[in-house]
């Protein structure tokens, strides 16, 4: 990882942002910004239906910066061939100079939309396998062949997305990096730090060989009110995606299981992340919207995001890396930087 | 003046993406029209990172990738970033598909079947006009489709997927050959599909696959296209135009060092081993395929050709230097230098 900003110490927390390419237009600038700002990763959604194709995104992002890491968060392992995904990623890598990560999850709107299943924990693990050797430059047999793409300057690491006890283990195990969507509550740090360590163990590694990164819903404004508000979409679909197979393990209070079944029995994912759409007056509906935010958001005054950041810093957490489903995301992210990253620092 | 000619060039992603940009830029400087992205995973860098590059350092260029497959990724993810691409390139964006070669060799998949084909260019056209998909009783549309015509074009070098192409798609990308009998007997095909949908050949964009290898004599052009040669017409990848073609050729043992080629003699990492390998074919038959074949020959020779072709209705080129693993500056040289002028100079530029 690159250098801390200036005022973070070595313990200071660091913040990556996941934009979403909703436009072109504006997309170089944004990605500019973001590492102006200060942010020490820049991952881009993959989900083709609504949003621009991944890897030409992350073409323009690599051609319009020279220090921020950047790569999908996530992409999946079913809309692309295995080989098409480890040949983009090193070619993104190789136009960055070495500055690309690999995300991948199980697959959310990238699947629903196509109504494909998502990915099972053995077709993640498979993945990770397969992509960790063929991003190397080494040979895979497969199907009578030997897959080999071409390589780029350096092996591109590979973090899996985990919202559950047993992929956070096989994150552990078999990836580079996590990208834990499980919560940001206390509880919830540890039991998914707990996860990621058994995993770790299991293959002969410790803890400190990952690099985590936690996934946050975020927003800043002058209310708490005003900055929930916006976000609730973008929390009813943490909802729907963090508890979709299971609520067992995930530290959900029982009182709330039914309530979360409701709001993943109405959810729609063609209005996936998008402001505005169906999903958003879900989290009110089934009376859910503080449980989420406490669970799944750093979001409120600036004050207000540096306490949750350092409550979650206090268990564990070190790296955040956050959305903002909000109109204004240039304003988003300079607010983040100036008054919530400087408060909590 | 008649119609010009106007000209593609095949390049491949086997270079860092610093040269292929330099490389995509003297393409447009050359003079030529377009250039098509080779589409192969495990050989090429990936198709739509060299795309979406190219658009954003080119300003007349028509792009395409050169050819996509319908297996790979998903169909809605390849309209998705044709999509994508011709937003950085507004109407300089071609989508071609065919049934994979080396895309589907390389991973251990047969080609992709007709029945494929015609599904997936119907769901990447409905994406493209902006209406839905049901997938699996999931109805979804590109929600950022701007409805501006990417035109939709199949590669074939088969009769039966000719027809298809003219049945189903905007247009074709013939890989068939390149003389009288086979660019006749290829539209004959074409026009059978698209009378199939009620349209008729002219409705169709028509572009001439052709493998291309010019030096500075014919007799070193023919020894460097030898694998190519050898490959369409002794391995007979294109058997089926020898006959339109008007070549009768005598049966051949094939050696095994011909099979021993990665990923195959066409696409040959070493290019001189393959030239080897080709060693059991005499002169004489590879000089008879190579004019049936291409444009091989010195650059005045490759332009003459081109010049009687146009007579026959052939206008638009996509020119395949022979080699994958070394870049077409050869052929950017030869066509900017020679084969441009002289079309110019006979009215056909």
């Amino acid at each position: 990882m690159s250098a801390g900003h200036a005022g973070g110490g070595p313990m200071a927390p660091r913040f990556g942002i996941v934009l979403l390419p909703e436009s072109l237009a504006e997309w170089p600038a944004r990605c500019r910004e973001a590492e102006e700002l200060g942010f020490d990763l820049l991952g881009v959604a993959d989900s083709q239906s609504v949003f621009r194709e991944l890897y030409v995104a992350l073409t323009l992002a690599a051609l319009n910066t020279s220090r921020i890491r950047l790569g999908p968060l996530v992409t999946n392992p079913l809309t692309r061939h295995l080989v098409v995904t480890a040949s983009a990623i090193s070619s993104v890598d190789e136009l960055s100079a070495g500055r690309s990560m690999l995300g991948l999850g199980s697959g959310d709107s990238a699947i629903y939309t196509i109504g494909a299943p998502p990915a099972t924990v053995a077709g993640l693990e498979d993945a990770v396998v397969t992509l960790r050797r063929l991003t190397d430059g080494a040979p895979i047999d497969r199907g009578g062949r030997r897959w080999q793409v071409h390589r780029s300057t350096r092996r591109v690491p590979i973090y899996l997305a985990a919202e559950g006890p047993r992929t956070l283990e096989l994150a552990g195990r078999v990836a580079d990096g996590v990208i834990v969507g499980l919560g940001l509550t206390p509880d919830v740090i540890r039991l998914s730090l707990d996860a990621i360590e058994r995993g770790a163990r299991a293959a002969g590694r410790a803890l400190s060989d990952l690099d985590v990164w936690w996934f946050a819903k975020a927003n800043v404004a002058d209310t708490r009110q005003a900055a929930v508000a916006p976000i609730t979409m973008a929390l009813a679909a943490s909802a729907n995606h963090a508890f979709r197979f299971t609520l067992e393990g995930k530290g959900v209070p029982a009182d709330l299981h039914e309530k979360i079944r409701g709001l993943q029995r109405e959810y729609d994912a063609h209005h996936h992340e998008i402001a505005g759409g169906g999903n958003a007056a879900l989290t009110d509906r089934f009376g859910l919207t503080d449980f989420l935010v406490d669970r799944f958001a750093i979001a409120g005054t600036p004050d207000e995001c540096a306490a949750q950041i350092r409550r979650a810093v206090s268990a564990g957490a070190r790296q955040f890396v956050i959305t903002g489903f909000v109109s204004d995301v240039g304003q988003f992210m300079r607010r983040w930087m100036d008054e919530v990253v400087t408060t909590a620092r | 003046m008649s119609d010009p000619v106007r000209v593609h060039l095949r390049v491949p992603g086997t270079a860092p993406m610093p040269e292929l940009m330099a490389l995509i830029r003297a393409i447009e400087s050359a003079g030529f029209d377009g250039a098509g992205i080779l589409d192969s995973q495990m050989l090429s860098r990936d198709a739509f990172v060299v795309l979406g590059q190219a658009a954003t350092h080119t300003s007349r260029l028509t792009l395409f990738p050169a050819v996509t497959n319908p297996f790979t990724r998903h169909p809605s993810v390849l309209a998705s970033a044709i999509q994508t691409v011709e937003e950085l390139a507004p109407g300089r964006v071609k989508f071609v598909i065919g049934t994979g070669y080396t895309s589907a060799s390389t991973i251990g998949r047969k080609p992709a079947t007709l029945a494929e084909m015609r599904t997936c260019i119907a769901t990447v056209k409905t994406l493209l006009d902006g209406r839905e998909v049901d997938w699996n009783g999931t109805r979804t549309r590109l929600s950022y489709a701007a409805r501006r015509r990417i035109p939709i074009l199949m590669a074939a070098s088969g009769p039966k997927a000719i027809e298809l192409a003219g049945e189903v798609a905007d247009g074709a990308l013939l890989l068939v050959g390149f003389n009288r009998g086979i660019v006749e007997t290829a539209l004959d095909h074409l026009e059978r599909g698209a009378r199939r949908a009620g349209r008729r050949l002219d409705d169709l964009e028509v572009i001439w696959a052709v493998r291309t290898g010019t030096a500075s004599t014919l007799e070193e052009a023919r020894r460097q296209a030898r694998p190519t040669a050898v490959h369409w017409g002794i391995l007979r990848w294109g058997g089926q135009w020898l006959g339109p073609a008007g070549l009768t050729l005598p049966a051949f043992e094939i050696p095994d060092a011909v099979w021993k080629v990665y990923p195959d003699l066409s696409h040959a990492h070493d290019w001189d081993a393959a030239i080897a390998a080709t060693a059991f074919v005499p002169d004489e038959v590879v000089a008879q395929l190579c004019d049936a074949l291409g444009l091989i020959g010195t650059p005045e020779h490759c332009a003459e050709r081109i010049a009687e072709m146009t007579a026959l209705g052939v206008r638009h080129l996509y020119v395949m230097p022979f080699q994958t693993f070394v870049g077409p500056d050869r052929e950017v040289r030869a066509f900017g230098d020679a084969v441009f002028p002289r079309l110019r100079a006979a009215g056909l530029r």
